[in-house]
């Protein structure tokens, strides 16, 4: 009797592990493939394509009017259908706004829902806005708060001391005074502060450059130097001024640029970038660290889409030219 | 006697010893991925200048799976339209993917099909003209042969290869060759996610393999600048690279591997890109999957007994670099390893010379024993899938076990014929992994498709 019991006992001990999995096998609670967005592509202005897609399937058959109705949109809201409309100062709008017009808005207001405006738009001063679509143009005044994201088809222009939420994104040029606080960017171009960056662009007269790269030791490179291949620097770099690159850049460390230097290729490293003013760079700039653009550097040409995508931050002076998108998971500041 | 038993010791010492580095290899992984600041890939660069790609899909008797991956890749070029919405296949998938047709060149590989293969895709071809097919009835049979033609063929500057069975996403070609910026990325390898999850056991095992697999594995060695390995699928190339250093070795069943380890000593970097993820479908019987591990192993090992002197004496590499690499190498190796530890034991156990294990010693030898239970440990796996945000499949661990007596078994079998390669000079045999699919894409894709439970917690993990 008493073996029997062990040999129970024992069994019981051996089967203990298994029996949540047991349990997951008959329940298949957690048996779906892990997911994958089959249909994902990047697109910077994905967060807008994606709101009016949804706002204006939803929103068929609406009319203009001043009561405020029902929609379903992921969740039941509330939603106001309007000609061109001008918040008063200090007012706080707690509804979705559809404005068939334009939309102006007095200092201090609040939009604390998503509006899109099939017009322009004119945010007064330190307004707290969550997500605004425009098709026109739009201003945004000083020391503005956006809370997720805004996107318009025209220009944007963004005054001082603003904070831009995750994204702001314009179908054309992007224009940011100092002291801004962002996460991505994307205009053609993004241009900062109120000087333009006058550098001449240069023309990629030579043969494209094949695959090889040179690995090197060297800590510097001196002024006027070119280099004619992709180039990777093992250490801590520092390039001179009015150098030359054919080619791609990349360091395991940091990268220091001088000023007025031109690089055709792309520029990548494990620590921080920083640009010298008016230095050109024609192709992305990648950091696992941060990024600083001095005053009047320009990147990529245009028409042609580049990134500036530093992991830890990205702060930009004025006059800075960028021709496509700029991404941080940290901080991205304009000074 | 006295000298065979301290040749057993020792060895059963050096078994420990083997099975400590490889647990706190893991462990770091898993600690790196846990606590640690992660590198991220380069998927946010967003660049109108895009590189052009060819896109190989080598096939042998995949009228099963062969439409699928060209409907999705052909989405890339015309990603407006809704291609092949009836019974889609895997050449649907690629005709779907988001990449420009003019930069776009799409080869599938027939490699001596006796069924329908050929005709599906001439049907492609027809339809699309940056699908060109290659059918090979002659000369060298097998993936890296067939590799090795198509390249010669392949217009464009980065090589991308999918297996038949694997289901692109529509991103995916971009995630891929965006990587190439970088001037020092030779290959890139993306995730690989099982499909077929739902069939039994085995299939939600391998799952959880290769969660572990990548999610941990290959992104703590992406994020410590190790070597994260090209898989062969889901992963790119520099044609003129590889083509420089000879293409393929067609005596090597494990291409990719060898390609990962050519690449390395030859100064180039071998980086992963998590988001770049593709379901495949994995193997739902025993036999199949023992037949794969067999060749995986043999084919690893080839690359082990080719590459480790050159690995150990190239000037391009790293030292963190060659003591990873050394591990990789011979991670198919370990098995067989164990496994005579094992009866080096029993057999110390029964002469009753098991003394050398008391104490804290005998706390190592039983913890090192437990360690290597699959290519993954199990705590990898379980991060794994914690950082996936799909908790409830870590139920099934234990089941790990099975998995790994199979591995085991078949791994030492595949290390055996690695060596009997050597020795004799003979050439292995491509063998095609079986594939068990039945019905169109969208009934073998997850049913929600835009609100898994995981995909908010994915998309916060780079």
């Amino acid at each position: 009797m008493t073996i029997l019991i062990v040999f129970i006992f024992f069994i019981l001990l051996l089967i203990l592990p298994f029996l949540p999995g047991i349990a997951e096998r008959v329940r298949k609670d957690d048996a779906d493939p892990l997911f994958i967005h089959m249909d994902y592509v990047r697109d910077p202005r994905y967060f807008a394509k994606s709101f009016k897609r949804i706002l204006l399937q939803a929103t068929i058959g609406f009319t203009m009017g001043p009561e405020i109705r029902d929609v379903q949109l992921s969740k039941k809201e509330k939603i106001q259908f309007t000609e061109s409309l001008i918040v008063p100062a200090d007012r706080e709008i707690d509804y979705l706004l559809y404005i068939h017009g334009s939309l102006v808005t007095g200092d201090h207001a609040q939009i604390i829902k998503e509006a899109y405006v099939t017009g322009d738009v004119s945010i007064g001063v330190n307004n707290i806005i969550r997500v605004l679509v425009a098709e026109g143009k739009m201003v945004i005044a000083n020391g503005t708060k956006i809370e997720r994201w805004l996107d318009a088809e025209g220009t944007i222009t963004v005054e001082e001391n603003c904070n831009l939420g995750i994204c702001t994104s314009s179908g054309n040029k992007l224009y940011i005074d100092q002291n801004c606080l962002f996460r991505r960017l994307y205009g053609m171009p993004i241009i900062t502060g109120n000087e333009l960056a006058v550098v001449a662009l240069p023309k990629a007269d030579f043969p494209p450059l094949t695959s090889a790269f040179v690995r090197t030791k060297d800590r510097e490179i001196p002024a006027g130097t070119v280099i004619d291949k992709h180039i990777v620097f093992t250490k801590d770099v520092k390039i001179g001024r009015n150098a030359v690159f054919m080619g791609d850049v990349k360091s395991y460390g940091n990268v220091v640029i001088e000023e007025n230097v031109i690089i055709y290729g792309s520029v990548f490293a494990d620590g921080d970038i920083r640009l010298g003013s008016r230095t050109i760079v024609l192709g992305n700039i990648f950091s696992q660290g941060s990024i600083f653009l001095s005053a009047r550097a320009k990147i990529s040409r245009p028409n042609v889409l580049k990134s500036v995508i530093g992991k830890k931050g990205v702060n930009i002076e004025k006059g800075v030219i960028i021709y496509g998108y700029v991404a941080t998971e940290g901080q991205g500041m304009t000074i | 006697m006295e000298v065979v038993i301290l040749i057993l010791k020792i060895y059963l010492v050096f078994t420990i010893c083997v099975m400590l580095i490889y647990l706190l290899r893991h462990f770091a992984f898993t600690l790196n991925r846990l606590f640690f600041e992660q590198r991220i890939y380069y998927q946010d660069i967003i660049d109108s200048e895009i590189r052009s790609i060819t896109v190989l899909i080598p096939m042998h008797n995949e009228e099963k799976v062969a439409g699928q991956i060209l409907d999705l890749l052909v989405e890339s070029a015309y990603p407006n339209e809704n291609v092949g919405k009836d019974g889609r296949k895997i050449l649907d998938l690629l005709v779907d993917a988001d990449y420009p047709h003019d930069k776009l060149e799409i080869i599938p590989i027939n490699d001596f099909s006796s069924d329908e293969t050929r005709i599906i895709l001439e049907n492609y071809a027809n339809k699309y003209p940056f699908i060109k097919p290659i059918h090979r009835y002659d000369g060298e049979r097998g993936k890296p042969a067939a590799l090795n033609e198509a390249m010669k063929h392949a217009k464009g500057d980065i090589i991308v290869v999918f297996d038949a069975d694997y289901l692109p996403p529509k991103g995916i070609l971009k995630d891929i060759a965006v990587s190439f910026n970088d001037p020092e990325v030779g290959a890139v390898m993306g995730r690989v996610v099982p499909v077929n999850t739902k069939a039994n056991l085995l299939t939600r095992l391998l799952d959880l393999e290769r969660t572990g697999g990548y999610q941990v594995d290959q992104q703590a060695r992406y994020n410590l600048k190790l070597i994260p390995q090209y898989g062969g699928t889901v992963g790119g190339f520099r044609k003129d690279v590889v083509m420089s250093l000879g293409s393929f070795d067609t005596r090597i069943l494990a291409e990719d591997t060898e390609l990962t380890f050519r690449l390395l000593i030859n100064g180039w970097k071998v980086i992963y890109a998590n988001r770049a993820e593709c379901y495949e479908e994995a193997p739902e019987t025993w036999d199949v999957r023992a037949r794969q591990i067999t060749r995986w192993s043999r084919g690893h090992n080839q690359v082990m007994l080719n590459y480790l002197w050159p690995l150990l004496f190239s000037s391009r590499i790293s030292r963190i670099e060659k003591i990873d690499g050394i591990l990789v190498l011979f991670v198919y190796t370990v098995p067989i390893i164990l496994l005579i530890g094992i009866f080096d034991s029993l057999a110390l156990f029964f002469l009753g010379e098991m003394q050398i294990i008391a104490g804290m010693a005998a706390f190592i030898f039983v913890g090192a024993y437990n360690t290597f239970g699959n290519f993954a440990p199990f705590y990898q796996i379980g991060i794994g899938a914690l950082l996936d945000g799909s908790t409830n499949r870590i139920l099934l661990l234990p089941f790990l076990l099975f998995n790994y007596f199979l591995n085991t078994w078949y791994i030492s079998i595949g290390f055996v014929e690695a060596i009997v390669d050597k020795i004799t000079g003979r050439s292995a045999k491509w063998k095609k992994t079986k594939r068990f699919r039945s019905g169109d894409i969208d009934t073998i894709l997850p049913s929600d498709r835009t609100s898994h439970a995981s995909s908010s917690k994915k998309a916060e993990i780079k």
